[in-house]
């Protein structure tokens, strides 16, 4: 049940890049994922949640009740020293992936 | 680390929720107030949002599967949603569970006598190593080839040597008859065998010129001592041997048995010779096999050693066909994990029909359940249907259903065990008529445990799995408004169960009709002699060491004092009972040999044929005149005479068993009539009677004395007891019956097996035809709809119930020819407790099948008649 126009198993490996730039709350990554990549991406809700759940269970990711700008209190992601090297190994296996298949598709 | 997580999220799990709650509501109304501010309508944005947001639940669901132990979680939630369920319908869960409950228990129970009896191993080390020493095609071990066997033999590291039977043993001047087992002194040692308290025997103690030790049972301790420890050293008279107890065995130690009663008593076996009766010589033999030998190997080095001794002996035996028989003995050996198996080989048949019985009621509860579940399952239909809508996947529905099914059978199979215990009492009763399970080494352990637990689990999936799968069947659910027509092909499978229970209920129906028609013919029987007036009891004179003219000066003063007791018509005694099945071959008549002729024979005390009521035909009966100095006579039966001596007069004549009395002629002197030895004897069979006193040492010892009463036994007896304890002071006290006890004795295990199968046949059946009335008024109530257009359309009430009985009936006849099939292939097993009666006699399957219709109809016909009452107007009416 990943989102449409989103490459399998790439999910951890963007929330975590989204997450290197500042905690956000689930609904802040859903917008930061859908402007960066030009509306390709539109995670949907029942995929995200799980997801968070699954990096807070992994410990890469720690959750934090803050209040947001409206006044709302709101649980701030936050990416931990496990998850930024979890990040830097998803990222160079996604790479390599990546290298791998465009050197196929353009042989 | 993400142990740690789970496990502090499952502590925190409703915060945890609460939680996420809160964040997606948060997620929610952020998108909604996007969508505001691009300009749409609150309403059509909070509608987008949702839209966008999809299954909440489900998100929520699948979020939760990174806490804790969601598989551990949602069995529990399944568990307590289950039992939730059951509260709701505790008559449902009642029937479920004591269904089950019956079923398991009485398999457990009927596993755990199996299993003492034919599957446990000996409590000795290493119990694999045993063998058991056996002679084919049939004999036993003479003390002699024992002792040979013992001394020429490498492939063993021992023979034991082992005979069992009844001692009068005096304790403290009071004489009673207890169980004895002789064993070989190495026994203990070999077996590696601890005792309870003092010493075992040992080889030194079985050697000529040793005192004579005893160890006794635990149980023995108990009963008679008290668990006194003074009992060691304790001295007990055995015949005129005087024996030092020296050892108590271990609770529940019976020697080279894993079930029964242990042996009281256990002696060294060279006072076996001394102690028993004359004719009664042989060991059976046990044996440990020595390292790396095989058992081929120990076959082949016996049979050698077993050869030598053979031969010479052979050469010692005078009658040609005895002698044929001794030199064509092998030694054949095969493995005694269970120690001794020698149990009557009925009992094993019937122990093993029992079990296929109680399996098959299980099988029964099982499929009825399974049917029940499915009925049920559609009721449920539309709650699974939501569960599917609400996003749940379709193994997570099947799991719940299963989870629940699971519970009703583990709640069936505790309250099995707890049903069990009673039962394994009622079973060692009927089939030992010992109603002490623990006495019998019957009881509750790890394996019958471990047995129930499976079973329960077992039944679980059988009569759960059908049901779950097809109640989440999609294309079930689709149709989730609701069902109008049921699916003809769904009804269909529902009937098809109406088979097997049909088959195996009427299976086990005809099986116990034929065993009781077989017990009623063998009550019918007349054995000949008069049985009405007639009480017997038991006389050992041989183990009280009364020997020779002794003896039968006792007999003497036995039966004067009996014949003094007033009631008293008449009495006498005779070496072997009434109802022996000895047959005998071999009869010289007047010199000439018939080797093959049989016959039987009896001892018999001058006037038994007064006290039998057995008229004399000619000549004359025995006096105490017939002892060893005058001729030898002997007196033949009606059918003797007349196959025999055919057309003479037998009187005068001489005769002679070739086999037990080599060489001796007697001469006939009366002729006697005809009587049955044996319920089951078709005819009467050739007898020949010999006077007491002049019988052969090998025919003393012991005698059935019989006493021809006038009045009640009730009252005889005591008075009989009374006079019997005057003359006979020093010997064990008799027990005295009425010869209908000896008769029923005869038939104890037909009777017990045909109230056994005739209990669980009664369950069978009644599971049966609830089976077939629940799946009829179950299809009749799906059916209502069809049934009302039907009647709309013109059909009549006739024709409705017709059509309704028809489809179950169908199924009925299908069961019924498979169940004849069924008992016809079932009724070889039981074929040896058949009297008159034939494999599958047509008398008693037509009853069978009749009260099975009959039944059968009625339980179609009566929720049937209740579709013919359905009012087409209302039923349309309320769609």
């Amino acid at each position: 049940m990943e989102s449409k126009s989103l490459l399998p198993g790439t999910l951890d490996l963007l929330l975590l890049k989204t997450l290197s730039l500042e905690p956000m709350h689930g609904y802040g990554i859903a917008q930061r994922l859908r402007q960066i990549s030009g509306d390709v991406f539109q995670i949907e809700e029942g995929t995200l949640y799980p997801a968070l759940q699954k990096l807070l269970a992994k410990g890469w990711v720690a959750g934090e009740w803050k209040q947001t700008e409206n006044n709302r209190r709101a649980r701030y992601y936050k990416l931990t020293a496990a998850g930024r090297k979890q990040l830097q190994a998803e990222r160079a296996e996604f790479e390599k992936v990546l290298g791998a298949i465009v050197r196929v598709i353009e042989a | 680390m993400e142990l740690v997580h789970r496990l502090w999220s499952w502590l925190r799990r409703d915060a945890r929720a609460r939680d996420l709650q809160e964040e997606m509501q948060l997620h929610l109304e952020l998108k909604v107030q996007e969508q505001i501010a691009r300009g749409v309508t609150q309403e059509e944005a909070r509608r987008q949002a949702q839209l966008d947001f999809g299954n909440p639940s489900l998100a929520a669901e699948r979020s939760r599967e990174r806490w804790g132990f969601v598989q551990l979680e949602d069995i529990r939630r399944d568990i307590a949603y289950g039992v939730r369920q059951f509260l709701r319908n505790p008559g449902f869960t009642a029937i479920v569970v004591l269904t089950l409950a019956l079923g398991i228990g009485a398999n457990s129970a009927i596993f755990s006598v199996v299993n003492t009896f034919l599957l446990k191993s000996l409590p000795v080390s290493h119990p694999e190593q045993l063998v058991k020493i056996g002679i084919k095609p049939s004999g036993e071990f003479e003390q002699s080839a024992y002792e040979y066997l013992r001394d020429h033999q490498n492939t063993l590291t021992g023979i034991i040597a082992w005979d069992d039977g009844n001692i009068a043993a005096v304790i403290d001047g009071k004489p009673s008859i207890i169980t004895v087992d002789y064993l070989s002194g190495n026994f203990y040692s070999l077996l590696g065998v601890d005792l309870f308290a003092g010493r075992s025997f040992a080889g030194a103690d079985d050697l000529p010129n040793a005192p004579a030790v005893a160890v006794i049972s635990y149980e023995y301790w108990r009963e008679r001592f008290g668990l006194d420890p003074a009992v060691l050293g304790k001295r007990m008279q055995l015949k005129d041997v005087t024996c030092t107890i020296i050892g108590v065995s271990r609770p529940g130690f019976r020697g080279l048995r894993t079930g029964g009663t242990a042996a009281k008593i256990t002696v060294p076996a060279q006072w076996h010779p001394h102690l028993t009766l004359k004719d009664n010589t042989t060991f059976a033999l046990f044996g440990r096999l020595a390292k790396g030998v095989s058992q081929k190997q120990a076959e082949a080095n016996l049979g050698l050693a077993y050869r030598q001794w053979q031969l010479p002996e052979a050469k010692k035996v005078n009658d040609p066909t005895e002698q044929e028989a001794l030199l064509r003995q092998t030694i054949v050996i095969s493995p005694a994990r269970q120690g001794s198996l020698e149990f009557d080989r009925r009992f094993v048949i019937q122990l093993r029909l029992v079990e296929a019985v109680v399996a098959l009621v299980l099988l029964i509860a099982c499929v009825n359940l399974a049917n029940l579940l499915l009925a049920r399952g559609t009721s449920r239909t539309r709650e699974i249907a939501v569960r599917l809508a609400l996003g749940a996947r379709r193994g997570r529905i099947i799991r719940q259903l299963l989870t629940e099914n699971l519970l009703l059978a583990i709640f069936g199979g505790v309250l099995g065990l707890a049903l069990s215990v009673p039962l394994m009492r009622l079973f060692t009763l009927i089939l030992r008529g010992n109603a002490n399970a623990d006495a019998l080494g019957v009881r509750m352990d790890g394996t019958v445990l471990v047995f129930a637990a499976t079973l329960s689990i077992g039944c679980g999936i059988l009569f759960g799995l059908v049901p779950a799968l097809r109640s989440t069947d999609s294309r079930l659910s689709s149709s989730f408004q609701r069902q109008t027509v049921m699916s003809g092909t769904r009804l269909r499978s529902q009937r098809m169960l109406i088979v097997p229970q049909v088959a195996l209920s009427l299976g086990v129906l005809i099986l116990t009709g034929l065993l009781l028609r077989s017990l009623e013919r063998l009550e019918q029987v007349d054995l000949g002699f008069d049985r009405q007036h007639l009480l017997c009891f038991w006389l050992y004179p041989t183990l009280s060491g009364y020997e020779d003219q002794r003896e039968l000066d006792l007999y003497d003063r036995v039966l004067e004092a009996v014949r003094r007791v007033p009631g008293v018509r008449a009495t006498s005694l005779s070496r072997l009972t009434l109802r022996h099945r000895g047959r005998r071959h071999g009869l010289a008549i007047d010199g000439t040999v018939n080797a093959d002729a049989p016959f039987v024979f009896n001892t018999a005390a001058p006037g038994l044929f007064d006290t039998l009521r057995l008229p004399l035909l000619m000549g004359r009966d025995f006096t105490s005149q017939d002892s060893p100095p005058a001729q030898s006579v002997a007196i033949v039966s009606q059918s003797l005479a007349r196959k025999y001596f055919g057309g003479r007069n037998p009187l005068g004549h001489h005769i002679g068993m070739v086999n037990e009395e080599p060489g001796v002629a007697r001469t006939v002197i009366g002729v006697v009539n005809d009587m049955k030895f044996s319920s089951r004897d078709d005819a009467p069979v050739a007898a020949m009677y010999l006077p007491y006193a002049q019988a052969p040492q090998s025919l003393r010892g012991q005698a059935e004395i019989k006493v021809n009463a006038r009045l009640d036994p009730a009252v005889m007896i005591p008075a009989i007891r009374d006079q019997v304890r005057v003359v006979a002071a020093d010997m064990p006290p008799v027990t005295i019956v009425p010869d209908q006890e000896l008769q029923d004795f005869e038939s104890r295990e037909e009777r017990s097996l045909a109230r056994l199968l005739a209990g669980f046949g009664a369950l069978a059946f009644g599971l049966a035809v609830l089976g077939i009335y629940g799946t009829v008024a179950y299809s009749v109530s799906q059916r209502m709809r069809e049934l009302a257009i039907r009647f709309a359309l013109g059909s009549t009430r006739r024709g409705v119930l017709w059509m309704i009985m028809n489809d179950a009936m169908l199924y009925v006849f299908l069961g019924i020819v498979m169940g004849s099939a069924l008992a016809a292939g079932a009724s070889r097993a039981v074929e040896s407790f058949l009297f008159e009666v034939r494999g599958v006699d047509p008398v008693t399957c037509a009853w069978s099948i009749g009260l099975m219709t009959m039944t059968a109809l009625l339980a179609t016909y009566l929720p049937a008649r209740h579709a013919g009452r359905v009012d087409p107007i209302t039923v349309l009416r309320s769609e």
